[in-house]
Formats: C-alpha cells, sequence, structure tokens
C-alpha cells in the first residue's frame, strides 16, 4: 500500500503564509499537521522532523526575510 | 580609525566615525524646524521618522549596513574630491538628502501599500520639498548648472515611482527605466559636492559609480522582499524572472531550488562592475564599503546554498512520497497566481 503524501510546495506556502502553523510545525510536525488536518507520510514526517529550522530562520533574517 | 589627512596642514577634517553624528544633528535639525514651525504636523512626522527606524531612532534608519549609502555617498565624494570639505555644506547636504528622502519614502509608501500614517502627514510633503531644495539655494545661483541636473534627476525620480506603481511586470528595460531610475536623486548630492569644490571634471566617475549602486542595491531589494512582494501581488524583475521558468510548479520552488541562488551570482558580477568603477574615484571609502558588501555576499551565497540544499532534500524525500501516492489523499491548499 503506498503511503499517505503531502505536496510539499503547499506545505512551504501554508509555512510561509501561517506563522503559527510554523512555529508549531518547528515544534511538532506530527501535530502541527495533524491539528491543519493536512496528511503526510511518515517518511516526510520524518524528513521535518530532521530539519534544522533555526539554521533556516538565520539564512532568511542574513537575507532580510522577516521571521515570525 | 582611519582619517584623510590634508597632506600640507594636517587637518583632518573629517573623520570616519563622524558621519552618524551629522546624520543625527540632521534629523534634529528636521525636527526642531517642524516643531517651530508647524508643530501639529511635526509631531506626528517625528512619530513616523522614529517608526521608520529599527532602533527608533531616525538618523541610524539611513546607516544600515545593507541600506543604499545615499548619505555616505556625498560624505564619501567631499573626502574623496577634496582635502578641505567646506563643513558647513555637508551639513546642508546631508540635510537636504535626508528630506529628499523621507518625501519619496512618504508618496511610495502610500502607492505600494506600506503606508502606516502616511495618509495622516501627507501635507508634510511640502516641508521636505521646501527644505530639500532651499538648501543648495544658499550655495548655486539661479543660473548655475547644478539646477538643470537637480531638476533632471529629481523628476526623474518621481517619474520612475509613479510608473512603478503602473507596472504589471518589470522586463530588463523596465529595471534600468524604471526601478533603478527611482534612485537617479542620489545623484543630487554627490554632483552638488563635486560642483561646489569645483570638481566638475570627476564628477561623470561619481555620477557612473551612483548609477551601478543604484542597480546593484535594486536588485538586493528584489531578492529580500520578493516574498512579501509575491503576497502583495506586487510585481518586480526577479518575480517577473520567475514568472518565466515554466519547469517549476510554482515561484517558490524555483526561487528554493536555483532563483535565490543565480540572483546571488547575478549580484556578485554588480559587485565587480562597482569594484571596476571604484577604481576610478580614488577613494578609500568606498573601496572599504565594497569590501564590506564582498564579504556579506559571500557569506550569503555559502548559508543559502547549504540552506537550499537542505530543503532541496527534504523536497526529494516528498516528491518520492508524492508520486507512489493516491492524489485524493493530499489535502490541496490553493496556490498563489503568480503576479
Amino acid at each position: 500500500m503506498n503511503e499517505p503524501g503531502l505536496d510539499f510546495e503547499d506545505l512551504v506556502e501554508k509555512a510561509i503564509d501561517d506563522p503559527e502553523f510554523y512555529k508549531e510545525l518547528k515544534k511538532d510536525p506530527a501535530a502541527a499537521l495533524s491539528k491543519s488536518g493536512l496528511t503526510a507520510g511518515p517518511s516526510q514526517i520524518e524528513a521535518l522532523k530532521n530539519v534544522d529550522y533555526d539554521y533556516l530562520e538565520e539564512v532568511a533574517k542574513s537575507l532580510g526575510y522577516f521571521v515570525t | 580609525m582611519s582619517r584623510h589627512a590634508d597632506s600640507r596642514t594636517g587637518v583632518s577634517p573629517l573623520a570616519d566615525d563622524e558621519l552618524p553624528k551629522w546624520v543625527g544633528n540632521a534629523c534634529a535639525r528636521i525636527e526642531a524646524e517642524l516643531n517651530h514651525r508647524a508643530p501639529f504636523l511635526g509631531q506626528k512626522i517625528s512619530k513616523w521618522m522614529a517608526d521608520l527606524s529599527p532602533s527608533g531612532k531616525p538618523g541610524e534608519y539611513f546607516l544600515q549596513p545593507r541600506a543604499f549609502p545615499l548619505l555616505q555617498l556625498p560624505w564619501w565624494a567631499a573626502r574623496s574630491l577634496t582635502a578641505e570639505p567646506d563643513q558647513k555644506f555637508l551639513a546642508d547636504v546631508i540635510y537636504s538628502t535626508i528630506n529628499g528622502y523621507y518625501y519619496i519614502r512618504l508618496l511610495d509608501n502610500l502607492m505600494d501599500d506600506h503606508a502606516t500614517m502616511e495618509s495622516d502627514i501627507l501635507p508634510g510633503t511640502a516641508f521636505f520639498h521646501t527644505e530639500f531644495q532651499r538648501v543648495y539655494q544658499e550655495y548655486f545661483e539661479f543660473s548655475h548648472p547644478f539646477w538643470e541636473i537637480f531638476r533632471s534627476a529629481w523628476f526623474s525620480t518621481n517619474d520612475a515611482v509613479t510608473h512603478e506603481a503602473h507596472l504589471h511586470t518589470v522586463d530588463r528595460a523596465a529595471f534600468e527605466q524604471v526601478t533603478v531610475a527611482k534612485l537617479t536623486a542620489a545623484r543630487i548630492p554627490v554632483v552638488a559636492v563635486a560642483l561646489r569644490h569645483e570638481m566638475g571634471p570627476r564628477l561623470r566617475n561619481w555620477e557612473e559609480f551612483t548609477l551601478a549602486l543604484a542597480r546593484f542595491s535594486q536588485m538586493e531589494d528584489d531578492l529580500s522582499d520578493w516574498h512579501n512582494d509575491l503576497k502583495r501581488a506586487k510585481t518586480s524583475y526577479f518575480l517577473t524572472q520567475a514568472s518565466h521558468q515554466s519547469d517549476f510548479e510554482s515561484i517558490e520552488q524555483w526561487v528554493i531550488c536555483g532563483g535565490l541562488q543565480r540572483e546571488m551570482e547575478n549580484l556578485q558580477r554588480e559587485l565587480s562592475s562597482l569594484r571596476q568603477l571604484a577604481s576610478g574615484l580614488n577613494s578609500p571609502d568606498v573601496v572599504r564599503y565594497l569590501d564590506g558588501r564582498e564579504i556579506i555576499l559571500q557569506t550569503q551565497k555559502l548559508k543559502v546554498g547549504q540552506a537550499c540544499q537542505v530543503i532541496q532534500d527534504v523536497e526529494r524525500i516528498f516528491r518520492s512520497v508524492s508520486s507512489t501516492s493516491d492524489d485524493s489523499a493530499f489535502v490541496q491548499i490553493k496556490r498563489r497566481s503568480i503576479p
């Protein structure tokens, strides 16, 4: 059986557009997705857990992007 | 602290670290003039000036490391063109330039929906424009060639500000003729300094450098504002290029998968051109400034490369799952249209 999946571009858009969602995603990806009614597969959730969000934020800030 | 000493007298007329003090004084002078002549408006404008600055101190707004060096340019030009700059004149030039900047900032914020309290203080444009121009009347008589340059540059900037609000896409020509042209008025204080010190023949190099710096600065602005611009359906040269990339599903994907890095390469090329132009200026200040920008850019390139790699790795995992899944299982979030 195929693993259920979430479209990456949709996730990025939501993370950028919804600061509260992003904060929760950073803390607990599975809970954030579930709370938002988004369905992701185990490997996707695992990948999201391994992201260094602080580093991505640091880069975004260095470019002048506002990160909430 | 390095100083440009006069070889004959040993006088060090303009120290490196004095500019922030001069800028602070010019901002205080604006507030003092307003409070004296238009106190009700002045109170509101003081708040607006403070709100623009991340630190709340109006002067610090102009000296942020990544900001276009609008006030540094005439300062650098003065230090390069003469050993004994006319300090009262230079203080007036800085005061004038800040007024000119606020005039454009106020209108620009209103026109591109960045406005907070700008509509409340719109009559303040009368003060800013008058003070921007009035200062030069003390130094250049009516028939002086300065005034033709002033009119040409000032009208060009205002034309570009108006034109930009009506653009739906920004191709290379529009970027040069509108986006970059918004900073044409930055020529005015530089030209004033050169003409005041009778250094007209060296003016061309400074004007070329100022224009190239405006291009670099606007490219950088496009890059740092791309997501805000996208959200507000505002166009830019960077986003127009993104919209032409048919191999990508969304703007975000193109930016992450190469657009960002490609634009940083373009910035690197512009910086190299700036270095070439700077060689004709005889200005250690400019060289030092460009060295600083080089370090910032190199650091950013490295970090962006690593960050994009992280994101692309996650994307690959997502794509491998998505390609084997039933589309009906996905929650679709409405994709934003490309401006």
